[in-house]
């Protein structure tokens, strides 16, 4: 594993490095450098695809990511997107060898862009020892800027914002900023001003900084709407002028906001600064709406009820309906409820009005979504249904999303002819942009003429890539089969997972539209056209006479070495069914490169038996052994699992810290009973250092599954994963999936069948004799039962006692003795349970 | 594909109306023929031993353990079974108590309805209203199910469930090995979809998940249908009233098959003649024993869910009444209701959390946010103690956080601490470095092995608790395994608090569990439009915290005993309490719960005795 992407690393960083070298030499004529490049749907998914490994396989997906970066017709954007995601995840993952790597090649760019991000990813690393290589990267871009101010301003813009987010870097951003205020335009410094200002204070908890870079944003703003202001009052109004002002206005109520979201007071302390730059709207809206709702947020309801009466009695214009917005959304149900309904009273209110006005109401009335994790509200669907039909009866809007969620909505719950009534309207506005659920509709409708129309008119005079979803949708809404899809998509050329991913597209839509039989069909078709098989391996268990008994025995045979007859199929874990569209496509297409454990860390199970029980070994490679025996780390750990038939219940057990048998887990997935006996009353387990590894070794006796000996056909399963420093490995799928436990086979002659069925009725005999407790029911009239000790006991112990008599008779019928008589022995303190409870039972019955 | 399964392919996929579909479907389960030929000998013998009549009923009935660990699938022979014998429940004043059987049809039936009669005694009447009977539903779950809580998505295994009154609000296809449910719609029809599809299917969005607001479950038990040989069990669950006179109480429950009454199951109840005290800890009978899951939230909007979580004795709920002093009316309201429904308040498990950890260096932006934190907290104590004369409420740290979220949520917990108030938080036991933490939630079975860390955290915290989650998860349905881990287990372990992860979210397709793929649905009950459904687990779970009740009855009484000065009551008191301390937790729970109770009559007589 580390050898291939080592590899791909360096083949592919040869190419993307050398890219941009390329890119500035080429200087073909614009009509021959049209160059198709790489979609970007399809660039997003793989970058996604990518980001979604990162999370678990960091050094792979970095890896992947500059494979990926090898492609030819990625844009140049592209390519810089690549290096820094390249640059981010290195960051991420921490590791020495990447961030070096990332170092280096950042370094060797002509992108100031880049050199920002990565400086400002390694300065963001707790205690970091990259500051040297940060500054550098700084330096740089200062550099690069002052050699060419116009053409990197936006890169010196970033390097500020950068450098004033953070504590340690606040200083230099002030620094910079104040040597090139002078020359950086008045748009880009309202741009930084409230962000130094903003961090100055949280951050650093300067508030003279703070107030220096604010007042410059309120002087400025203050300025621009003096500016505004006079042209206002002309007729012919420089709009530039007053746009200019709204963007200034923007950021200093950004920061107003921002201060105030840090305390009360220190929002109305600046706010009492900057009030005679905001228009009168604002000053309203931040008193009765922003600070009396940061106060309800907190707990703090007086300010609200101070002020309710007043908000209620403004007279119905924009600033009241923004405070209203802006406390309904802080302030309890009800009383946002009282506010947006006072809002629907406003006389002048034309029918758009009272329809978005309902709309902010709707949205309250509880969640009817699709699907929901937690309970239902009965009342939501009929209240939200009760506006809708008041909002369409309001106004009628042409905003095709409207009908189209209400047809979504309306469908979901089972409203079906106001479903189709809502996206019969979404068709009429813009059939474009409600496909999805006019298809879904009618597909649930069967309608499979109207379905194709739709389609037909999506996918007209579209590239065939953007129209594959719903060709493939309409192939099936037209009754094809998956047998043909291949024939009837050829065409395409789609790769293996471009068809899996598509199928299950078709397959979701259906699902939506219960459309049942056509899911189940592409299900069936993808698990056995195209996956691998997901059926169980098997191992079939040697009998030995004497067989070792201990790791270390085992590992003092010849077959410890006979990897040959040990089950050996382990895969790098992860092969999870039904997790991702990821895995699926990594781990189960057939085509797919199946990811292989590292053979230095082979791992092997050899199962051995004899006539007290099971022994299973597992040999686990280990290429650095010596760092066990001295310490430096465990050998790692096993995971282990066993049930003897397919319905019952599975033991777990767990060597923690190899080469110590040491169980951190200690779990039972059953109570003890008949029929589950405890893992620490049966398994015995123990490991051992070898040259090459360690052994590990569990014995079951047969005693323990009596009741489950595998004769015959029956075989007993088996679950195990490794986790060790060379990657976590599994030979039975995902931890507890018992559908992929491996199968071991016995091959019981009848006489040895016999002769352990004899040894099991001797042990299941002797636990019954050996009942520690039958004397004091019988003998001890104070803690025991001498009436329920003759009642329903001695019958049953007598009977036991003469059928034992038998097993010291040659002649004896075994298969009788082992079937009637050893689970009743083996189960005797059960039997007394039983009887007691009934015994307490009847008596308290018979008492009353 | 049989005849059957054809129509009802049909009815689904081929367009017919939603009520044909309803007409169409009948609830079959495929039966493994070695299976159905060896049960009716079996029960051909067991009908030589039971009155001559039962021979040629439609249906006959087996009395079975309500709560054992046996998962009884449609032709799964009984063995623990009782042919035609009664149903005998024993509880305390007040208690709600289990009981079970399993029809078994000697030939078709198209409508089996079950009457009960009210149950009279020397004492009066507990009305048929105090017996809730429920058909205990069996469908497909994934391969692990009965047992784990991990996903097992390649294999699909019949296991007994949920306690439903409408045998069709789910249909199992046992043909096509699918679960499908039905919807009531908003236009009036009902549908059937399918719910037992894995993500591949929806290729790993939502839209395969079971939607709740269209799921109904009738009022009462509904009719069923019986197939002959096809195993069915129902649930018999008592809840004795309060002031119910001691003694037994008789009565019946009828059996009807298509119109006509065709055997009758007596039904007796045994009232105690005491009420069970609040669960306590083993290690200090002043304690409270708890039960306190997550996954509750949102369950203070409906007072009837409220009141399954209480009859559970699930009395401390998380996050209600909620400690928020951003809106006190709320809370109330939420303590006035908690009040009325019998939840407890006192301790609180809800509060403004204090999960916030600061990492580094605290900044004047830091330093303001633990100011607030701070405000909230005081806040939130004076609230508490305006309403409830207390401010003992456990506010949540960050979830399972390792040693460096811990320490750097040194202020967020002092700042609990300085308001009065306590911490609470999943965490692995990091010894020392908790020693701002009140309670401890340490993942994994309660077993003896792990009183260990139990015993160490109490004695560096003489006033904390310990609860337990995971490993496993909610989601084995087996109630035995459950009312053990939850109960006696963890009461013997030294546990205070039983705090599972998680009680409900809609995990309703075992095969597709949102966000968590890799489990199967860790839930204990299963939430539709209006309601709960309860589960076997869910009843398990219940009986294992009144098992802990009774052990806490029997001390309690031995405490007294104790007091008493007469030696043989004295020396009966620790009889009773040596039974407590040396059961061993592979014994049977309910041969335990019926010692306990003989030792409780006796402690009562013998205190009477003492008292005259």
């Amino acid at each position: 594993m580390k050898y291939s992407i080592a590899y791909s690393i360096a083949v592919a960083a040869a190419v993307v490095m050398a890219a941009p070298c390329v890119n500035a030499q080429a200087k073909k004529p614009a009509a021959v450098q049209q160059q198709k490049f790489m979609d970007s749907k399809i660039y997003n998914e793989k970058m996604n695809a990518i980001n979604r490994d990162f999370g678990k396989k960091p050094a792979e997906a970095c890896a992947e990511l500059l494979k990926f970066g090898t492609e030819k017709n990625l844009s140049e954007q592209q390519k810089n997107q690549i290096i820094s995601r390249y640059a981010y995840y290195a960051v991420r993952a921490n590791t020495k060898e990447l961030i070096a790597d990332t170092i280096k090649r950042v370094d060797a760019l002509n992108n100031y862009a880049a050199k920002v991000q990565l400086a400002m990813d390694l300065l963001r690393i707790r205690n970091t020892p990259y500051k040297a290589e940060a500054d550098k990267f700084i330096a740089d871009t200062v550099a690069g800027y002052e050699k060419d101010p116009q053409k990197e301003l936006g890169t010196l813009v970033s390097l500020i914002n950068g450098l004033a987010s953070l504590r340690d870097t606040h200083a230099t951003a002030c620094s910079i900023y104040d040597q090139f205020a002078g020359q950086l335009p008045e748009n880009n410094k309202i741009n930084l001003l409230p962000h130094i200002a903003g961090k100055a204070l949280s951050e650093v908890g300067d508030a003279k900084l703070a107030d220096k870079y604010g007042d410059v944003l309120i002087a400025i703003t203050l300025a621009r709407k003096n500016a505004a202001a006079a042209e206002e009052a002309k007729d012919k109004k420089n709009m530039q002028i007053i746009r200019a002002y709204g963007e200034a206005n923007r950021r200093l109520l950004q920061l107003l906001e921002g201060y105030l979201s840090m305390s009360t007071e220190l929002g109305q302390s600046f706010f009492a600064k900057a009030k005679a730059a905001l228009t009168d709207h604002q000053n309203t809206v931040f008193e009765l709406g922003s600070v009396v709702a940061k106060e309800a947020k907190k707990g703090n309801m007086a300010p609200y009820q101070a002020i309710k009466a007043k908000v209620l009695a403004m007279p119905y214009n924009g600033t009241r309906d923004q405070i209203i917005n802006i406390l309904s959304r802080s302030l309890p149900t009800g009383e946002g409820n009282i506010l947006l309904e006072s809002q629907l009273k406003d006389p002048s209110l034309d029918g758009k009005g009272r329809f978005n006005r309902l709309n902010a109401l709707r949205g309250r009335c509880g969640n009817v979504n699709r699907f929901q994790r937690g309970f239902n509200n009965p009342t939501a669907y009929p209240k939200w249904r009760a506006f809708t039909d008041q909002m369409l009866s309001a106004f009628e809007s042409n905003d095709v999303n409207f009908y189209t969620k209400n047809a979504d909505t309306a469908y979901n719950y089972g409203d079906f002819a106001f479903a189709e009534q809502q996206v019969a309207k979404a068709l009429s506005i813009n059939p474009a942009r409600c496909v999805d659920t006019a298809v879904m509709i009618y597909l649930h409708k069967k309608d499979t003429k109207k379905v194709s129309e739709i389609i037909a008119a999506e996918i007209k005079d579209k590239e065939a890539v953007k129209t594959r979803h719903w060709r493939m949708v309409d192939y099936f809404n037209k009754g094809g089969k998956c047998k043909g899809f291949d024939k009837a998509f050829a065409a395409d050329k789609l790769t293996s997972p471009e068809k899996l991913n598509g199928l299950r597209n078709v397959s979701e839509i259906m699902f939506r539209a219960t459309r049942f039989d056509v899911c189940q069909e592409i299900y069936d078709y993808i698990q056995k056209e195209m996956f691998i098989s997901l059926a169980s391996p098997e191992h079939t268990a040697t009998f030995v006479k004497d067989a070792p008994k201990t790791a270390d025995g085992f590992a003092r045979t010849k077959m410890y070495n006979e990897w040959d007859k040990m089950a050996t199929q382990f895969r790098p874990y992860g092969d999870n069914p039904a997790i991702s569209a990821n895995t699926d496509a990594k781990r189960f297409l057939k085509d797919a490169d199946h990811p292989k454990c590292d053979p230095a860390w082979k791992t092997g199970i050899r199962v051995l038996y004899d006539v007290q029980g099971v022994h299973i070994f597992v040999r686990c490679n280990d290429p650095a052994i010596m760092e066990v025996v001295e310490g430096k780390r465990t050998g790692g750990s096993l995971e282990c699992t066993f049930r003897p038939n397919p319905d019952a219940p599975y033991n777990m057990w767990f060597f923690s810290r190899l080469p110590s048998n040491y169980d951190g887990v200690d779990l039972d997935f059953a109570s003890p009973s008949p029929r589950y006996k405890l893992t620490k009353d049966n398994f015995l387990t123990d490991a051992a250092l070898t040259g090459e590894g360690i052994v590990a070794h569990t014995y079951i006796p047969w005693f323990a599954f009596y009741n489950d000996l595998p004769t015959g056909d029956k075989v007993w399963y088996l679950g195990l994963q490794r986790y060790c420093k060379g990657g976590m490995q599994t030979i039975s799928g995902q931890v507890h999936e018992l559908a992929r436990m491996l199968k071991i086979r016995f091959n019981f002659t009848p006489e040895l069948e016999k002769e352990i069925k004899l040894s099991l009725c001797r042990t299941a005999f002797n636990k019954f004799k050996n009942n520690g407790t039958i004397s004091t029911w019988a003998n001890d009239d104070v803690l025991g039962d001498p009436e329920f000790y003759k009642q329903e006991l001695k019958p049953v112990i007598d009977e036991l006692n003469e059928a034992g008599k038998l097993l010291d008779d040659p002649k004896a019928d075994v298969d009788m003795l082992f079937r009637e008589y050893a689970p009743r022995w083996a189960e005797f303190n059960y039997t007394i349970d039983a009887k007691r409870k009934d015994y307490l039972k009847r008596s308290f019955f018979l008492k009353k | 594909m049989n005849k059957l399964s054809l129509l009802l392919a049909l009815a689904i996929f081929g367009g017919v109306s939603a009520n044909a579909a309803d007409a169409a479907r009948r609830q079959v389960y495929k039966l493994a023929p070695a299976a159905v030929k060896a049960n009716a000998a079996k029960v051909a013998k067991d009908l030589q031993k039971v009155a001559p009549e039962w021979k040629k009923a439609p249906a006959l009935y087996y009395t079975v353990d309500a709560m054992s660990d046996i998962k009884r699938v449609p032709d799964l022979y009984p063995e623990d079974g009782k042919l035609a014998a009664p149903v005998e429940i024993i509880g305390a004043k007040g208690e709600i108590e289990p009981g079970s059987f399993l029809i078994y049809p000697q030939k078709n039936v198209d409508k089996f309805e079950l009457k009960v009669s009210d149950l009279k005694g020397k004492g009066g009447t507990i009305p048929a209203s105090a017996v809730d009977l429920k058909l205990v539903k069996i469908w497909y779950q994934c391969g692990s199910g009965w047992f784990g809580f991990m996903n097992d998505p390649l294999q699909k295994t019949l296991t007994p469930e949920l306690l439903v009154n409408d045998e069709n609000l789910i249909w199992v296809d046992t043909e096509g090995i699918q679960n499908y449910a039905r919807y009531n719609n908003a236009d009036g029809s009902t549908h059937y979809e399918w719910i037992s599809a894995d993500f591949q299917v929806s290729n790993y969005r939502f839209s395969n998940l079971v939607r709740i607001a269209m799921l109904k479950d009738a009022d009462t038990l509904q009719p069923v249908v019986l197939n002959k040989g096809e195993f069915k069990q129902f649930m018999a669950t008592v809840r004795i009233p309060k002031d119910a006179k001691d003694g037994i109480y008789e009565g019946s429950i009828d059996m009807i098959a298509d119109g006509k009454k065709i055997g009758t199951i007596p039904v007796q109840v045994g009232v105690l003649p005491f009420e069970l005290p609040m669960a306590r800890t083993n290690y200090n009978i002043e304690k409270p024993f708890m039960l306190s899951f997550y996954g509750t939230g949102g369950a203070q909007h409906y007072p009837s869910i409220l009141k399954n979580l209480v009859d559970h004795n699930a009395l401390h709920i998380q996050g209600f009444p909620d400690v928020n002093p951003a809106n006190e009316a709320k809370f109330a309201a939420e303590v006035k209701l908690a009040k009325e429904m019998g939840v407890a308040t006192r301790p609180l498990f809800s509060g403004p959390g204090v999960g916030r950890a600061f990492y580094g260096t605290m900044g004047p932006k830091e330093k303001a946010e633990l100011a607030e934190i701070q405000a909230r907290l005081n806040a939130a104590a004076a609230m508490c103690k305006k309403y409830l004369g207390h401010s003992d409420f456990y506010s949540y740290g960050a979830d399972e956080g390792g040693p460096w979220t811990i320490r750097a949520e040194r202020p967020t917990w002092r700042a609990a601490h300085a308001a009065g108030s306590k911490v609470r938080v999943s965490t692995h036991d990091h010894k020392r470095l908790l020693y701002a933490l009140d309670y401890m939630v340490l993942p994994r079975m309660p077993s003896e092995e792990r009183s260990g860390y139990v015993k160490k955290f109490h004695e560096a915290h003489p006033d904390g608790m310990v609860g337990w989650y995971a490993d496993p998860h909610s989601g084995p349905e087996n109630p035995d395994y459950f009312r053990r881990i939850h109960g006696l287990m963890a009461y013997k372990a030294d546990y205070d608090v039983a705090s599972n992860y998680t009680w409900y979210r809609n995990d309703w397709n075992d095969f597709a569990i949102a966000y968590e793929p890799n489990y199967r649905g860790i839930i204990i009950v299963y939430a539709v439009s209006d309601r709960i459904l309860d589960t076997l687990a869910w009843e398990g779970i219940r009986e294992g915290i009144d098992d802990v009740r009774y052990a806490s009855k029997l001390r309690l009484l031995a405490a007294e005993a104790e007091k008493s000065g007469d030696a043989d009551t004295i020396l009966l008191g620790k009889r009773a309490l040596g039974y407590v301390a040396y059961w061993d937790v592979r014994g049977n729970p309910d041969t335990f719960r019926m010692e306990c109770i003989n030792y409780i009559m006796q402690l009562i007589n013998a205190l009477k005795k003492e008292q005259k």
